[in-house]
């Protein structure tokens, strides 16, 4: 039987390669996914453990809270006084202990904006002190550490992107405007050239502390024995080791990683999917013309079980070696995604890619699994060949189901052009399409599968795109709005000064609301009603109120009138009572959380306080010559600028669901292979009666484009209905449902070109057969 | 004039010749284990004559009308239709020549399962891009006994009637020449014989010049001439035969 299994595989080599291929890609993707991350959460590893090993504890000032890194608002922390750090350096066992300072600060290229896309490391460190190169990831390369105001080093990734050198006068912009620092020296961050597109400048201690504004120091780091530490820090703060701290936030890259991870996954499972599709209908195909065959090993003796092993041994053959094969392609496709996400501006930190044992495993696993399980159904098939089957000419299709019948009335009808612009071939394709109903659907079925979901993901996406520019025009009345350049960074409020003319500022920091940490905004009552419109559904906005998001309220069963407590990360609290309940759009485009009180509250509560924009009437651009990290806008290019991130992530989505279709493409060459070698003898008669190469390369052409379709339809349809489920669950939050016409047609003709793109070896072949031979083709 | 009288190397009589066959060689795989399919085969088909290829099996009475029919190259010799030499034409003149020129009924119908018998009779003109004219379509079922049927699938018809759909699609483009291999050869002899009347026929009303390949020497009879292979040569060429005659030669064939 293994002779029979390997025979058959090596004297159909096309099939074979097509049969292989389709569950390559997901295999591929599976690789892809655990390797992809893997490096990434092992560079990220790498990076934690070079940048917080030295050091031995972090002391803070104690928080009510721990600020969470992975929030999309991050709430600051009270800094820790001088004197508790002389203290700390008194206690017995310390070796070293120096403070720090990491803040924000942008690197100002040649063209006057930022370098990089973020995080902006801005650091305080405090070269003077010996041994405090041990406590810091930074690495001198060239020159010397910052030692007064005025001089500044920075890493080595942004002084090659900028060909700045040491002794330059370049421009950092920290707090308020950008000053002119000299290049003191150039560093690696721990050991690394680049962190992906993040930057850093590091400035003296004491230098950093005036230019941040800070009264303290973010936190002292400490060489020495951590048990002695405690008890001279005294009460009010908290000793940490670096890695909880995790001041570079490390911690949200490997969130990050996961959430990739996850994704990759999914697309993963999509495309083995596809290719078990296209395993289960080449196999369904072959063991209908192999019946003969099959019946004849019946009459010499085989048993069922036999026949079901040869069937069963063919797909775990191939299932293997197109797990082999994925996990090599695998490799390739991490490359790939990590090139398309540096393309895009979203790049992690890399090391070479790391193939874990586990990825292996796993890759073979599925890739085999869903082979042999996609095998079953055609090998029990096999099963049932009555020996005499091998005396009969082969007869197959059953009556088709209610399914099958459905696909061949949409065959009938997505073939129409085809019959009326392809002449006989045409009219052929489309009656070639209709007689096998159910291969036609099962092939169309995997395009179908990735259709679907580019649909549903792309009317989602149009629909929550839309919402949110409608909702930001409705609610954004400001003709300009100023923001930081990278447009989410926070931004010194003598911006808003500098401005010039009217207008208003939204603050932002976190804190503690009914046990959790929210995002909470500052106002200023008076001005705001002019920039920014709220959809209040109860109450109204007070100078000594808060607005609440309505789904917050919900939650926490507030009302106008209502009681809030928020305390800050230093531990102030606030008391206030709810003066407006507001709607707030399905996405919270401009991250801003569910909590807005006055200025006045705010200023007196938090730390420092820092705008997230500011509303204007005017355009600001001029004004903001000194602040190069800061940007004036109009309103559209604001609202642009806010959802772009959407319009990203769809691309993304589209690359990756691309290559799902891909995998269906293979199954719609192996289908018209196969069917190619199931109707020789038809070719040879078309060709007697003259039909040219040329028609018959068009007929097949055709009936390709048609199997396309029918995916394409499908596809288009049952992602609509499930786009439609999606908005309905989310419709109370204003999500609309679009139909994104363009779009659609768009893919259909995408899968027209790509019906005509899978079409053209078997056409090749078919054109290129012996009429002879055909015509004598049993 | 006669096929013997014919001189090999004279350039063809296009005004009476519909197809000739000049010196043709074909021979199968090389060395020792060459088959000499056809060794040196002249003949030459009048136009509107009806003429049938016997022989024994392996004679190379297919090898013969396949190369008449532009669907194989023959290693020596030409073969000329309606004036033109096939045997270096590039494919897609072949096609033309096909659709033009050249009607094929086969042993196993060959009709396409997804078309209706109309549909399968009027493929030669769709693949040509033709209008079919109803009237002369009409015509033609009625006169192959096929109007009844005309929406059925070949699935739904018996053998002869699917062979009867058969001639009738060899026929709708009035083709210089028709080939016939074995056409009766899968039908019982009532089915058979409707077919060999539809052929003869066409003959008679139209004009229609026939090739047919036979091992029936009933159905040979039906011709108005019968070529005899034996071992890749013409052994013997019989005018007006009758049954008995072609029994005879059938004989001596052997024999050679
Ligand atoms: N493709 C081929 N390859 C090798 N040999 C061939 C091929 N086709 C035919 N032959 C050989 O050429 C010779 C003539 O074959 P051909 O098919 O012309 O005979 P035939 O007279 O039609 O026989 P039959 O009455 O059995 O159909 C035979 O010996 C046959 O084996
Ligand atoms: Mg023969």
């Amino acid at each position: 039987m293994i002779r029979v299994t390997w025979k058959g595989l090596v004297a159909r080599p096309i099939r074979t390669a097509l049969t292989t291929l389709a569950i390559v890609v997901g295999v591929a993707f599976v690789c892809a996914a655990y390797t992809l991350t893997d490096t990434m959460s092992g560079a990220a590893d790498t990076l934690t453990h070079a940048a917080y090993d030295g050091t031995d504890a972090v002391v803070v000032t104690k928080t009510t809270f721990k600020g969470s890194q992975t929030s999309d608002i991050r709430a600051q922390a009270p800094t820790i006084p001088a004197s508790t750090l002389e203290r700390v350096r008194g206690a017995r066992g310390v070796t070293t202990a120096v403070g720090d300072i990491t803040d924000t600060a942008q690197v100002i290229g040649a063209e006057g904006k930022p370098v990089g896309t973020g995080p902006y490391f801005g650091v305080g460190f405090d070269a003077r002190t010996p041994g405090a190169e041990r406590l810091t990831p930074f690495r001198l390369d060239t020159g010397r550490w910052a030692t007064g105001p005025g001089e500044v080093v920075i890493d080595r990734a942004t002084a090659e992107d900028q060909d700045y050198a040491v002794g330059d006068r370049i421009k950092v912009a920290a707090r308020g405007e950008a000053q002119t620092f000299t290049l003191t020296g150039i560093a690696n961050f721990a050991g690394v050239k680049s962190l992906g597109k993040a930057s850093a400048a590091v400035f003296d201690l004491e230098a950093a502390r005036t230019l941040f504004a800070k009264d303290g120091y973010d936190r002292i780091l400490v060489a020495g024995r951590r048990a002695d530490i405690a008890g001279a820090a005294g009460a009010g703060t908290e000793v940490r080791t670096a890695a909880e701290d995790d001041r570079f936030s490390f911690d949200s890259l490997e969130t990050l990683v996961n959430i990739l991870r996850t994704i990759l996954l999914a697309f993963a499972a999509v495309a083995v999917l596809v290719g078990s599709f296209t395993i289960f209908n080449s196999l369904s195909i072959t063991v209908a013309q192999r019946t003969k065959e099959f019946g004849l090993l019946r009459m010499v003796g085989a048993t069922r079980r036999q026949v079901r092993a040869a069937v069963l041994l063919e797909a775990l053959t191939v299932g293997l070696l197109a797990s082999v094969l994925g996990i090599g392609v695998g490799l390739g496709l991490a490359e790939g995604l990590n090139a398309l996400f540096t393309a895009v501006g979203a790049e992690l930190p890399t090391d070479s890619m790391t193939l874990a044992t586990r990825t292996i495993v796993i890759s073979l696993a599925v890739g085999t699994l869903a082979t042999v399980l996609a095998a079953m159904i055609p090998a029990r098939r096999a099963t049932r060949i009555a020996p005499v089957a091998a005396l009969r000419a082969a007869t197959h299709a059953a009556t088709p189901g209610l399914f099958a019948r459905g696909v061949r009335a949409l065959a009938s009808l997505v073939g129409r052009p085809s019959a009326a612009v392809g002449g006989a071939a045409g009219a052929l394709a489309r009656r070639n399409a209709m007689r096998n109903p159910g291969r036609t659907a099962v092939t169309a079925l995997a395009l179908t599968i990735g259709v679907a979901l580019v649909t549903a993901v792309t009317v989602v996406a149009t629909g929550l795109e839309n919402e949110s520019r409608g909702a930001l025009d409705r609610r954004v009345q400001a003709t300009n709005v100023v923001t930081a350049a990278d447009g989410w960074s926070p931004i010194d409020p003598k911006v808003a000064t500098a401005i010039g003319g009217t207008s208003s500022s939204i603050r932002q920091d976190g804190a503690l609301v009914f046990g959790s940490q929210e995002g909470v905004n500052g106002v200023d009552p008076a001005t705001i009603g002019r920039f920014y419109r709220y959809d209040f559904t109860a109450g109204g906005i007070a100078a000594d109120g808060a607005i609440v998001d309505e789904g917050f309220a919900k939650e926490h069963q507030l009302r106008v009138g209502s009681l809030l407590s928020l305390t800050a990360m230093s531990g102030n609290t606030l008391e206030l009572t709810v003066s407006g309940i507001e709607r707030s759009p399905v996405l919270d485009v401009l991250g801003l959380g569910p909590i807005t009180i006055s200025h006045q509250a705010f200023d007196a509560t938090f730390e420092q306080v820092r705008n997230r924009l500011t509303f204007t009437d005017h355009d600001a651009t001029d004004a903001l010559a000194a602040f190069p990290n800061v940007q004036s806008q109009t309103k559209a290019e604001f609202i642009d600028g806010q959802t772009a991130w959407i319009g990203m992530i769809l691309a993304i989505l589209w690359v990756l669901l691309a290559l799902a279709v891909i995998v269906s493409l293979f199954g719609i060459v192996n289908t018209l292979v196969l069917s190619t070698f199931e109707r020789m003898r038809e070719l040879g008669t078309l060709r007697a009666l003259g039909f040219s190469r040329r028609q018959v390369r068009r007929m097949v052409r055709h009936e390709s484009v048609i199997t396309a379709l029918i995916g394409a339809t499908l596809g288009i349809a049952v992602g609509l209905v499930l786009a439609l489920v999606v908005v309905q669950l989310l419709g109370e939050y204003g999500l609309a449902f679009t139909f994104p016409a363009g779009s659609l047609i768009a893919v259909a003709v995408i899968a027209a070109l790509a019906g005509m793109i899978a079409a053209t070896l078997p056409a090749r072949r078919a054109s290129k057969i012996d009429v002879l031979k055909a015509l004598a083709y049993e | 004039m006669t096929a013997l009288a014919y001189a090999p190397f004279d350039l063809p009589d296009t005004d009476h010749v519909a197809v000739s066959a000049t010196a043709l060689t074909r021979t199968y795989g090389d060395g020792g284990s060459a088959v000499h399919a056809l060794r040196g085969v002249s003949i030459e088909v009048p136009k509107g004559q009806f003429t049938a290829v016997m022989g024994p099996s392996g004679s190379g009475k297919s090898t013969l009308m396949h190369l008449l029919a532009g669907l194989d190259t023959p290693d020596a010799g030409a073969v000329h239709i309606a004036g033109e030499d096939i045997t270096r034409m590039s494919d897609r003149d072949l096609t033309r020549l096909r659709r033009k020129h050249i009607g094929f009924v086969f042993q196993s119908f060959n009709l396409l399962p997804t078309l209706s018998a109309e549909e399968n009779i009027t493929l030669p003109l769709a693949i040509a891009g033709r209008k079919p004219e109803q009237d002369a379509v009409d015509r033609l079922l009625d006169r192959m006994g096929l109007a009844e049927r005309r929406d059925h699938k070949p699935a739904q018809l018996s053998g002869g009637q699917q062979q009867r759909v058969a001639v009738a699609r060899a026929l709708i483009c009035s083709p210089t020449v028709l080939f016939a291999d074995e056409p009766t050869g899968n039908l019982d002899s009532a089915a058979g014989a409707d077919v060999l009347d539809l052929l003869r026929t066409a003959v008679d009303e139209d004009g229609q010049t026939t090739v047919m390949v036979t091992h029936d020497a009933r159905a040979a009879a039906s011709a108005d001439r019968v070529l005899f292979l034996a071992d890749g040569r013409v052994v013997a060429d019989l005018q007006g035969p009758t049954e008995d005659a072609i029994l005879d030669a059938m004989r001596e064939a052997a024999r050679a």
